[in-house]
């Protein structure tokens, strides 16, 4: 059998929080909107050692240590950094921003903010969608798991599609785990007996991955199970939080997908070296795949990087 | 800097608005040329510059009285008779008040018109107000008419400018001067003349230049009036009736034979219904009537003038008592955002300076210049004349000739087609020849002008190489030019014909391989370009080019010599020029454009279609014409032509373009296309799209753009090479070597297809995808063959269907890949293109530079009735005033129109249906009349 590998993206947007970004645009008529997009992404080997850091690699630490290679160039990306006023940002939205939202700043910012965030969907479902591709080229005969921790958006999901990938040897996982991200559409609609059921997942300590849960529709491109993963009795440190995994799946047979749902139960097995928990204390814990924390970390310090390049 | 080199955008009235121009500054020159490059620009589009004209204008030294010297006279007859009484303490009381701020320089309009009133409404005091008035006309017949006014009505006079003006004065000065130089002119002083006189159907018989008449719109200021004075009966006594003095005044310079020594005074006042004589008198209005009557006026102004004014002239006018001029200014200023200068002698700041120049809100200048030298310099500048650009010499040995019109006119031999013969073919002038050499070396000629249909369709080599976007935008110049020449006969204006041909020529020239099919992978990937746009479309592209080409220092020259600019030719392109016979004839339903492509793809694709290009060319001769509004029209012969045409290109759509086995096999196409784009361009070692540092350096506001524009580069870069000597030997040994033999398109499809190969070995495509691939793309060579499927047109389409039916499988699995697991909108593959005819599709909004909207689509309205049409409002304004109005039965009118929004394409059949309806009454109604 051949090696199997697990990658980790996680991404995030940082931007002004909105009351500080109403007050800059009423205030001055040279308003910059920023917002940076980032995603981070590690790979390591199933068997690894948890504790080796040095498998784990941070794209922003590549660039670094090689700058010649544009490819992974640290990526800050401003739609209005040149500092727009109203009038001219209405020229570039011509019929989304009419003249009756303009009249208040607040909600011509929030128009704004809507497009913006469409936008930066857009970018960071590329940025994404090229790690995974040149992960896969890097490693054309091994068997490789992409976790992502987000809910799926459907500009993932379109750009994913477009690229027809050998899902036999590629499995592309989203973990949700906020009670908000955590109902399916059909959930939301009151279903009573999947509220139910959901309300059982919570509420019951099950190894097993249940599913797969009715989604949009039957032909969805994704499809979408929930675990609940049973605490170790040794270590009594709490229960864990239910877990929704959106399995990409086109073109998968259902046989096919259930081999998947088994390979992703063994790999996200709390106690294992492949899994972690989050450093959060007082609520139920974080089941996830080894190297998130790092990813959070590593985020987290960007942050403040980029809140003084914000602040410019 | 000459005018001709003023570029739009950069006017120096922009750069200096709110500010003071003296005469005697570098820069009052610059002002100048640009003032008169801008109204000659716009006059091309049909609009007019507005002059507004106030007591200023007319003053002078032998002029018309001021009113202190109307006071002065009133003073000095009251203060002869001397009486004393209650009214005259008044009047004494009244005079030492303006005496007294006279003294100060201060004009105090309340106490001027309690002084005018009191004369005028009190009997006693008639005999002074009656020699006050006789004083006056007497004056104001006397007078020398200021050389303002005879440059404003050389203005008038002139064709290319049609100036119109609004006066607020009672001298009837200019009317005088048109007059003297025996052309018909009104004063218009009420309402319903002025609307009646816009409202006159411009008939294409009576729009004769010969027989023009000028108007001068009086807004109520001081009207001179005359009424009846004979002591027996007069119709015109009854209700103390009034007309204005220059109302009939036009009559006795006839009579004079428009001598200006002899208008008479007696005759001037002598009443046309009784002949007694009459007396004239100033009606001085109170500011109530006033802005009463002046309000009337400035609506039918707003409703039938204002949307045709290019810019306004300020002369005379100080604007302090008359509030409702500045309001009507600042309205019309900031809706249609076009520019505004203010003639002031002094220094002194008045009312409408203060208002309208000043906040610098509007684009305003002010110039420190008395009327008349700013007139003679603005007269002078206008009539310069222009330099001469038809330089280039032909050599008639070199000509270029495009296969398709040519032959047919040499083959025409009752000359009906004289028309389509040389001279009009490429390099009859230098910018053509320079343009064509530059496109030629583009990839224009090698791009099949119907994609991979060219090859679908069984064309063979030869066919495939003529028939490519390169002839066919030759084909286009030529349709553009005869269709000029039709409508313009004896080619007036030989720039706007240069201009015209080099769009037609550049029209084309965004266009990449495999024709509108790249912009739909674009779309349906969902890369949008920056700005907004809502979706990538060779227009674009276009544009981009088009501005690259004009980057050579050469080509610049000559299109300056031309006197358009590159945004001209850009928006020419986009049909939103402004001139709307210009827009349509490159832009429309009825472009040039589409009567070449239905031609000329019929012709090599051998499809069998009604009309003859020969009968069409013939017909279309016959009854189009230009509108007042500077229109494109349709009547008679050429309404059916065009009828035809449209019908023509419905059909070639559903059976050429839209045929089922072509939207298969281009869906193939596309999904092959895109993969690529997808696969290869992201796995591109070195210039991966996705973290490009040019998304910092330019700024691109989308991601979409930066991949657009890098897909197009790689694309070209495959075009190179398989358009290269070497391709041709390296091919040989594959196994679709006879279809990479023939076109293009196919051999960058196969570079392509290697590509994905090479991604399915590296075991990250899926599988059964790429075998799906693979299956059509063989069926996609392999359709030309003997024993392949033939879509070519004399086929039966059954036997194209059962020759599908045999391939269903293949086909089946493809399309069923092709429309695998859809949830969101990215990865739908719609088979069939998103609109059936390109009217569908509404282009971007761009404003124009003079404020004015773009005219972004055209629809056919029939005469008679527009509602029927779902015309919206703002189009109605000059249906109402372009003759439509006319319900005559013998003709038939097709107008095309600009329209904003988009016209989708059920509504289109259903117009059509509706407009051919019409077309058929008509002819039946006519049959039966006769």
């Amino acid at each position: 059998m051949t090696q199997q590998k697990i990658v980790n993206i996680k991404f995030k947007n940082y931007t002004q929080s909105e009351e500080q970004l109403i007050k800059i645009a009423s205030r001055e008529k040279s308003f910059e909107f920023k917002f940076i997009p980032a995603v981070a992404f590690n790979k390591k080997n199933e068997e690894a050692d948890a504790s080796s850091p040095s498998e784990l690699i941070f794209y922003q630490d590549k660039c670094a240590a090689n700058n010649k290679e544009n490819n992974f160039a640290p990526y800050v990306f401003s739609l209005y950094e040149f500092g727009t006023s109203l009038t001219l940002l209405r020229s570039y939205t011509s019929d989304i921003i009419n003249s009756q939202v303009l009249q208040s700043v607040k909600q011509a910012f929030r128009q704004l903010k809507r497009i913006v965030s469409k936008c930066s969907e857009r970018i960071i479902s590329d940025l994404c969608c090229n790690i995974i591709l040149k992960i896969l080229q890097e490693n054309h005969r091994e068997r490789i798991t992409f976790f992502i921790i987000s809910p799926m958006s459907d500009k993932m999901l379109g750009h994913l599609g477009t690229l027809y990938l050998n899902l036999r040897r590629v499995t592309i996982v989203f973990l949700a785990t906020r009670p908000t991200d955590l109902m399916t559409t059909v959930m939301s609609q009151h279903t009573r007996r999947i509220r139910f059921d959901l309300h059982r997942l919570m509420s019951e300590d099950s190894d097993e991955m249940v599913g797969p849960y009715p989604g949009d529709s039957e032909k969805s491109l994704t499809q979408t199970y929930f675990y609940k993963p049973k605490p170790i009795p040794s270590e009594d440190k709490g229960s864990y939080r239910p877990i929704r995994l959106d399995i990409f799946s086109q073109g998968l047979s259902l046989k096919e997908l259930e081999d998947k749902k088994e390979e992703l139960r063994k790999l996200l097995k709390p106690g294992s070296s492949n899994t972690e928990t989050d450093e959060k204390t007082g609520e139920p814990r974080l089941l996830q795949p080894n190297g998130f924390n790092f990813l959070n970390k590593k985020l987290e310090l960007h942050k403040e990087e980029f809140s003084e390049l914000l602040e410019q | 800097m000459s005018e001709e080199n003023c570029k739009e955008g950069e006017w120096a009235f922009d750069k200096y608005r709110g500010q003071c121009i003296k005469p005697e500054e570098d820069r009052y020159e610059e002002v100048v040329n640009h003032w008169c490059a801008f109204i000659k620009r716009q006059s091309r589009k049909g609009l007019i510059p507005l002059f507004i004209t106030g007591s200023g204008a007319s003053m002078g030294e032998n002029g018309v009285p001021s009113l202190t010297e109307i006071v002065g006279k009133l003073k000095e007859e009251w203060e002869k008779i001397g009486k004393q009484n209650e009214s005259t303490r008044k009047i004494a009381e009244l005079f030492k008040k303006y005496e007294d701020l006279k003294k100060e320089n201060i004009q105090e309009r309340t106490i001027i018109a309690s002084i005018l009133n009191n004369f005028q409404e009190n009997r006693k005091n008639r005999d002074i107000w009656n020699k006050m008035n006789n004083w006056l006309l007497k004056k104001i017949i006397d007078a020398e008419i200021p050389t303002f006014y005879k440059d404003l009505a050389s203005l008038y006079k002139n064709d290319d400018i049609n100036a119109t003006s609004l006066t607020l004065n009672f001298d009837g000065l200019l009317i005088r001067q048109l007059l003297t130089e025996k052309k018909r002119a009104f004063s218009l002083p009420d309402e319903k003349e002025c609307e009646a006189f816009f409202l006159r159907t411009n008939d294409k018989e009576t729009q004769n230049y010969s027989h023009r008449e000028y108007i001068e719109i009086q807004a109520r200021g001081d009207i001179l009036y005359v009424s009846c004075q004979s002591k027996k009966f007069c119709p015109n006594q009854v209700d103390g009736k009034q007309y204005s003095l220059w109302a009939h005044v036009a009559s006795l310079y006839e009579k004079n034979g428009g001598d200006r020594i002899k208008l008479d005074k007696e005759e001037l006042i002598r009443c046309p219904q009784c002949g007694e004589e009459g007396v004239s008198y100033l009606s001085f209005p109170g500011s109530y009537v006033k802005e009463r009557d002046m309000q009337k006026m400035i609506s039918v102004v707003w409703k039938y003038l204002a949307f045709r004014v290019s810019c306004v002239t300020v002369v005379g006018l100080s604007g302090t008592w008359d509030p409702l001029i500045i309001a009507f200014l600042g309205d019309l200023l900031s809706e249609r955002n076009i520019p505004l200068c203010v003639v002031k002698p002094r220094q002194s700041k008045t009312h409408i300076i203060k208002e309208l120049v000043i906040p610098a809100l509007h684009r305003s200048i002010w110039v420190n210049e008395s009327a008349d030298d700013f007139s003679k310099k603005i007269v002078e500048t206008i009539n310069r004349p222009k330099k001469k650009f038809f330089q280039g010499q032909w050599d008639d040995t070199k000509a270029q000739y495009e296969y398709y019109w040519v032959d047919l006119a040499q083959k025409s031999t009752d000359g009906g087609l004289s028309n389509l013969k040389p001279p009009i073919k490429i390099g009859t002038s230098e910018i053509d020849k320079l343009i064509y050499k530059h496109i030629e070396s583009s990839n224009l000629g090698k791009f099949a002008q119907i994609g991979m249909k060219s090859y679908w369709l069984g064309l063979l080599e030869e066919g495939i190489k003529n028939h490519n976007r390169l002839n066919h935008s030759v084909g286009v110049m030529y349709i553009a030019t005869y269709m000029y020449d039709l409508v313009n006969p004896d080619v007036k204006n030989k720039a706007e014909r240069q201009f015209l041909r080099i769009a037609a020529l550049l029209h084309d020239l965004g266009h990449l391989p495999f024709s509108h099919l790249i912009e739909d992978v674009f779309n349906e990937l969902n890369w949008r370009p920056g700005r907004y746009q809502t979706k990538y479309s060779h227009l674009l592209q276009t544009e981009k080019n088009i501005r690259k080409l004009f980057e050579s220092e050469e080509l610049n020259k000559c299109l300056e010599d031309v006197g358009y600019s590159v945004n001209d030719i850009v928006k020419l392109v986009n049909g939103c020029f402004g001139v709307g016979y210009l827009d349509a004839i490159l832009n429309s339903p009825i472009d040039a454009d589409k009567v070449d492509y239905i031609f000329r793809d019929t012709h090599s694709t051998k499809k069998k279609i009604t009309i003859s290009p020969k009968s069409f060319l013939d017909d279309i001769s016959n009854g189009m014409f230009i509108t007042p509004e500077k229109y494109l029209a349709f009547s008679k012969n050429s309404a059916k032509a065009v009828r035809d045409l449209l019908n023509t290109r419905l059909f070639i759509y559903k059976e050429l373009y839209l045929k089922s086995g072509i939207i298969i096999l281009e869906g193939i196409v596309k999904l092959i296309i895109k993969t690529y784009f997808v696969y290869m361009l992201k796995l591109e070692k070195s210039e991966s799209p996705n973290f490009p540092n040019a998304v910092r350096e330019e700024r691109y506001s989308d991601l979409g753009d930066h991949k657009i524009h890098y897909c197009i580069s790689k694309l070209l870069k495959i075009v190179a090479y398989v358009t290269s000597d070497g391709y041709k030997e390296d091919s040989q040994n594959n196994d679709f070597s006879e279809g990479l033999r023939i076109s293009v398109e196919l051999r960058i499809l196969f570079e392509m297809f290697k590509a994905i190969r090479e991604v399915s070995e590296k075991e990250i495509l899926n599988k059964t995808f790429f075998k799906r691939l693979e299956d059509g793309f063989r069926l996609i060579c392999d359709i030309n063959r003997p024993d392949g499927l033939a879509i070519k047109s004399e086929v039966e389409p059954k036997i194209i269907q059962k020759e599908f039916y045999s391939n269903r499988n293949i086909i089946k699995d493809i399309i069923k890949t092709v429309k695998l697991r859809i949830p969101g909108a990215a990865i739908i593959e719609s088979i069939r293109p998103p609109s059936i005819l390109s009217i569908a599709e509404g282009r971007s909004a761009i404003k124009r530079s003079d404020g004015t909207e773009e005219s972004s689509e055209c629809i056919i309205v029939p005469a008679g009735k527009p509602d029927m049409w779902n015309v919206k409002s703002k189009a109605e304004k000059p249906l109402l005033n372009s003759g439509l109005r006319d319900d005559s039965v013998d003709t038939i009118l097709v107008y095309f129109f600009p329209l904003s929004g988009d016209v989708d394409d059920d509504s289109f059949q259903q117009s059509l249906n509706l407009f051919e309806k019409l077309v058929d009454n008509r002819t039946s109604q006519k049959v039966k009349g006769d």
